[in-house]
């Protein structure tokens, strides 16, 4: 068989029931609005009721980064108190303090992280079921 | 009485835990399944798959192939008297036995030439490089295979835009065993790359053999692996050196003053889809060996004796190129092609005889196949596939010709799954054979194999069951028990795959083969396991699996236990005590020794291949 190019490519499905459940878990609005620069997870949000995608970050009240590209352009911004950023590298959460918590990839897995410290700035109080990956420092 | 309440509310407590996981975790072990990046890679018509996800490989520390390869059915981790993996080596004397198993990395087959199937010399190579493993049992697609085989095996590479950074790691063990890896990966906008460096100073157990000087299989390699990729283009560069101590070698009692085999193997690869319909890919290969060999007795070639000292050196080149069309017409699946592969040996030196200038120095694969998958339904498809090759081989020695067919039928439902397939095979001796035995005998007919499988799956909700069994025959066949009798094969594979949680799983694999007429037995039962648990609890990972075998040569029974447990001192930081073979009682195969004097068989020395080992790793990522 030949494999050319990018063999990586996100199940819609199971990722959309993912997401649904981790955002609805930190917003309580009914419809939430993503900023992301990410295709395939554009593609797959916009199947979606509840995610609607913005083009613009101050829309935003979630902005998920999937590259160092990405967070160097967050780097300089201002952003509202209001709006939740979220990353799929945990090692982002070192280089930019508003950053909530990330959804990673590590020995095979993807597995989240959230700063106890930094939810509390936001008022955010996850699920019970959360907690485990919730730590206190980096 | 209170100590067995206690245990049974212990029992209660802990299957309450897993009982209870909650929705986070079931939505996580649900994305982790079906995002595996297995999932893009698996090929359900390619045959019959045992499978090492990536969370599979990281759970059970698998370092090598070998760790992998020890846990699988049918054919399992085995080395020869050369010390070189080879699963279907018979303990006799002859080179390998392996060119039935063909070694695929990132879908494009890494051979060692003229000298047959990459096995040999990939059979337990470092994988730190690699994302999973596909075990394709039987016939595979004509699509994937130059050459015909029994057991395809895939290795698929890390994808830099999840795995992207680097990590490095350092790995000490029993003996003064060491290893140490580093790569990098980046995904740019318009290309990835990877790159993968490992060194292992292997020192292993040593073999006793009744003389001052027991066998060695210690062995130093230095393995590059990489590649760069875009949307339609690929390309590998893969070096690997590799210096051996050969075991028992070419001593035919077993005591050699002086044994090693030492490698460098490069492969090249580059592959490019032409458009919608179109790809093609090309391979080069070269290999470099440099055998020494030194007895107290002479060493025996053909009915001569080249004295008790023996220096070869040796090249050969291998190139490969392939053209696929592939195109949907209604509800046909066409697949159709052309390979070609051509073997040469460079140069072949044995010191103080000079360049043996043997006529046989060429040889050309040239396949084509053709291959339909008819859609019934959504869930049903019909197959059917056929191959022919030509393999044509100058000085003077016979050409064969190969016609493979493949037919198949395959439902996949929701839960439930079924595949049968119904094929006839040919297999030609190998050319390194040949031109060993030039002279005495360079006309073997081809092996023909004839076979059914089939294959019943079922996924439920927090488990996967499957069951595999399979009927062969051979003709002619290269491993017949001295042309007394057709051989057969009567295989069955059950697997049963259990997660508990997103944390903690379970996995049961049972086999049992019957063979008839095979190497120089009339009857042989065989019959293996393999249990496995791997926890995750916070910052600690353990993993207990293991492996048993029995065959009816002696029934004794073999087991191989390898235990972990990782600690993640931080996100960067992974800290991991290993053992393998922790009882010593892994599975032996008997190495045959003939004493020189009187000619007769010696008591075989009983090896395994799988060393009694502890290992500390550190890993850092960066």
């Amino acid at each position: 068989m030949l494999l050319y190019g990018h063999l990586y490519a996100l199940e819609p499905d199971s990722t959309l029931k993912l997401y649904h459940h981790l955002l609805s878990s930190m917003s309580h609005k009914k419809r939430v609005k993503v900023y992301t620069e990410n295709n395939e997870y554009r593609k797959i949000f916009f199947k979606s009721n509840y995610i609607k995608i913005v083009l613009n970050i101050k829309d935003a009240d979630f902005i998920l980064i999937t590259t160092d590209t990405m967070l160097e352009k967050l780097k300089g911004k201002k952003l509202s108190q209001n709006t939740i950023v979220l990353t799929n590298d945990y090692r982002h959460m070192e280089q930019l303090d508003n950053i909530l918590g990330a959804f990673y990839y590590r020995k095979g897995r993807r597995q989240f992280l959230f700063l106890k410290s930094r939810l509390k700035e936001h008022n955010i109080t996850l699920p019970l079921e959360y907690n485990k990956y919730i730590v206190d420092e980096l | 009485m209170f100590f067995k309440k206690r245990y049974i509310l212990i029992v209660i407590g802990i299957i309450q835990c897993f009982a209870n996981a909650s929705e986070v975790d079931t939505l996580l072990n649900e994305y982790n399944n079906k995002n595996a990046l297995s999932q893009k890679t698996i090929d359900k018509n390619k045959g019959h798959l045992v499978l090492y996800t990536r969370d599979k490989l990281e759970r059970m520390h698998a370092k090598t192939m070998k760790d992998v390869f020890k846990t699988t059915p049918v054919l399992y981790y085995h080395e020869n008297r050369y010390g070189r993996p080879d699963p279907l080596t018979s303990g006799a004397f002859e080179p390998y036995r392996s060119n039935f198993i063909r070694l695929y990395i990132d879908g494009v087959e890494a051979t060692q030439g003229w000298m047959g199937s990459g096995i040999v010399l990939y059979g337990d190579m470092n994988i730190d490089f690699v994302d999973h493993i596909e075990f394709y049992y039987n016939i595979p697609s004509f699509e994937t295979s130059s050459e015909p085989a029994y057991l395809t095996i895939f290795l698929y590479s890390k994808e830099a835009s999840r795995d992207s950074g680097g990590k490095v790691s350092i790995l000490g063990g029993s003996r003064g065993y060491n290893a140490q890896t580093i790569s990098y990966g980046e995904q740019k906008e318009d290309f990835s790359y990877m790159v993968n460096l490992s060194h292992t100073d292997a020192k292993r157990e040593k073999i006793a053999n009744g003389t001052n000087t027991p066998l060695s299989r210690d062995f130093e390699r230095t393995q590059l692996f990489s590649y760069i990729k875009s949307e339609n283009q690929i390309f590998h560069l893969q070096v690997m050196k590799k210096n051996t101590d050969s075991l028992a070698g070419l001593s035919l009692d077993a005591t050699p003053l002086v044994s090693e085999m030492d490698y460098l193997n490069l492969h090249i690869d580059y592959g490019i889809t032409l458009s919608e319909h179109w790809k093609s890919q090309f391979t080069y290969e070269y290999l470099d060996s440099d055998i020494k060999q030194e007895d107290d007795k002479p060493f025996l070639f053909g009915k001569g004796s080249l004295g008790n000292k023996l220096y070869i050196k040796g090249e050969n080149r291998t190139f490969t190129g392939e053209l696929t069309y592939k195109n949907k017409i209604g509800k046909h699946h066409i697949t159709t092609g052309i390979k070609d592969r051509i073997k040469t040996i460079d140069s072949y030196t044995v010191k103080n005889i000079g360049e043996l200038h043997i006529p046989f120095d060429n040889e050309n694969i040239f396949s084509l196949f053709f291959q339909d998958q008819y859609s019934l339904d959504d869930n049903q498809l019909l197959t059917a596939g056929v191959e022919y090759s030509y393999i044509s081989r100058n000085g003077g020695v016979s050409n064969d010709k190969l016609l493979q067919i493949r037919l198949g039928y395959l439902y996949l439902g929701e839960k439930w799954s079924y595949k049968t397939y119904l094929y006839r095979t040919m297999f030609a001796l190998n050319s390194f054979e040949i031109y060993q035995n030039i002279g005495l005998n360079n006309s073997i007919d081809p092996q023909i194999t004839k076979g059914i499988t089939q294959e019943i799956g079922y996924t439920g909700e927090s488990f996967v069951m499957r069951f595999i069994t399979s009927y062969m025959k051979d003709e002619n066949g290269l491993l017949e028990n001295n042309h007394k009798g057709n051989t057969k094969y009567i295989i069955s594979i059950f697997n049963y795959d259990y997660a508990f949680d997103v944390d903690n799983k379970m996995a049961l694999q049972l086999y049992y083969a019957r063979y008839e007429d095979i190497l120089n037995l009339d009857e042989l039962e065989d019959f293996s396991g393999y249990l496995s648990f791997s926890n995750i609890y916070n910052k600690w990972s353990f993993y207990n699996g293991v492996v048993w075998h029995q065959n009816s040569l002696n029934h004794k029974n073999y087991f191989d236990l390898t235990s972990s447990a990782s600690w993640d001192i931080n996100k960067d930081i992974t800290l991991t005590l290993k053992a393998d073979n922790l009882l010593n009682k892994a599975k032996e195969t008997n190495l045959f020794r003939v004493d020189l004097s009187t000619g007769a068989m010696l008591k075989p020395l009983s090896i395994s291949p799988i060393d009694q080992r502890i290992t500390v790793e550190i890993e850092y990522r960066f």
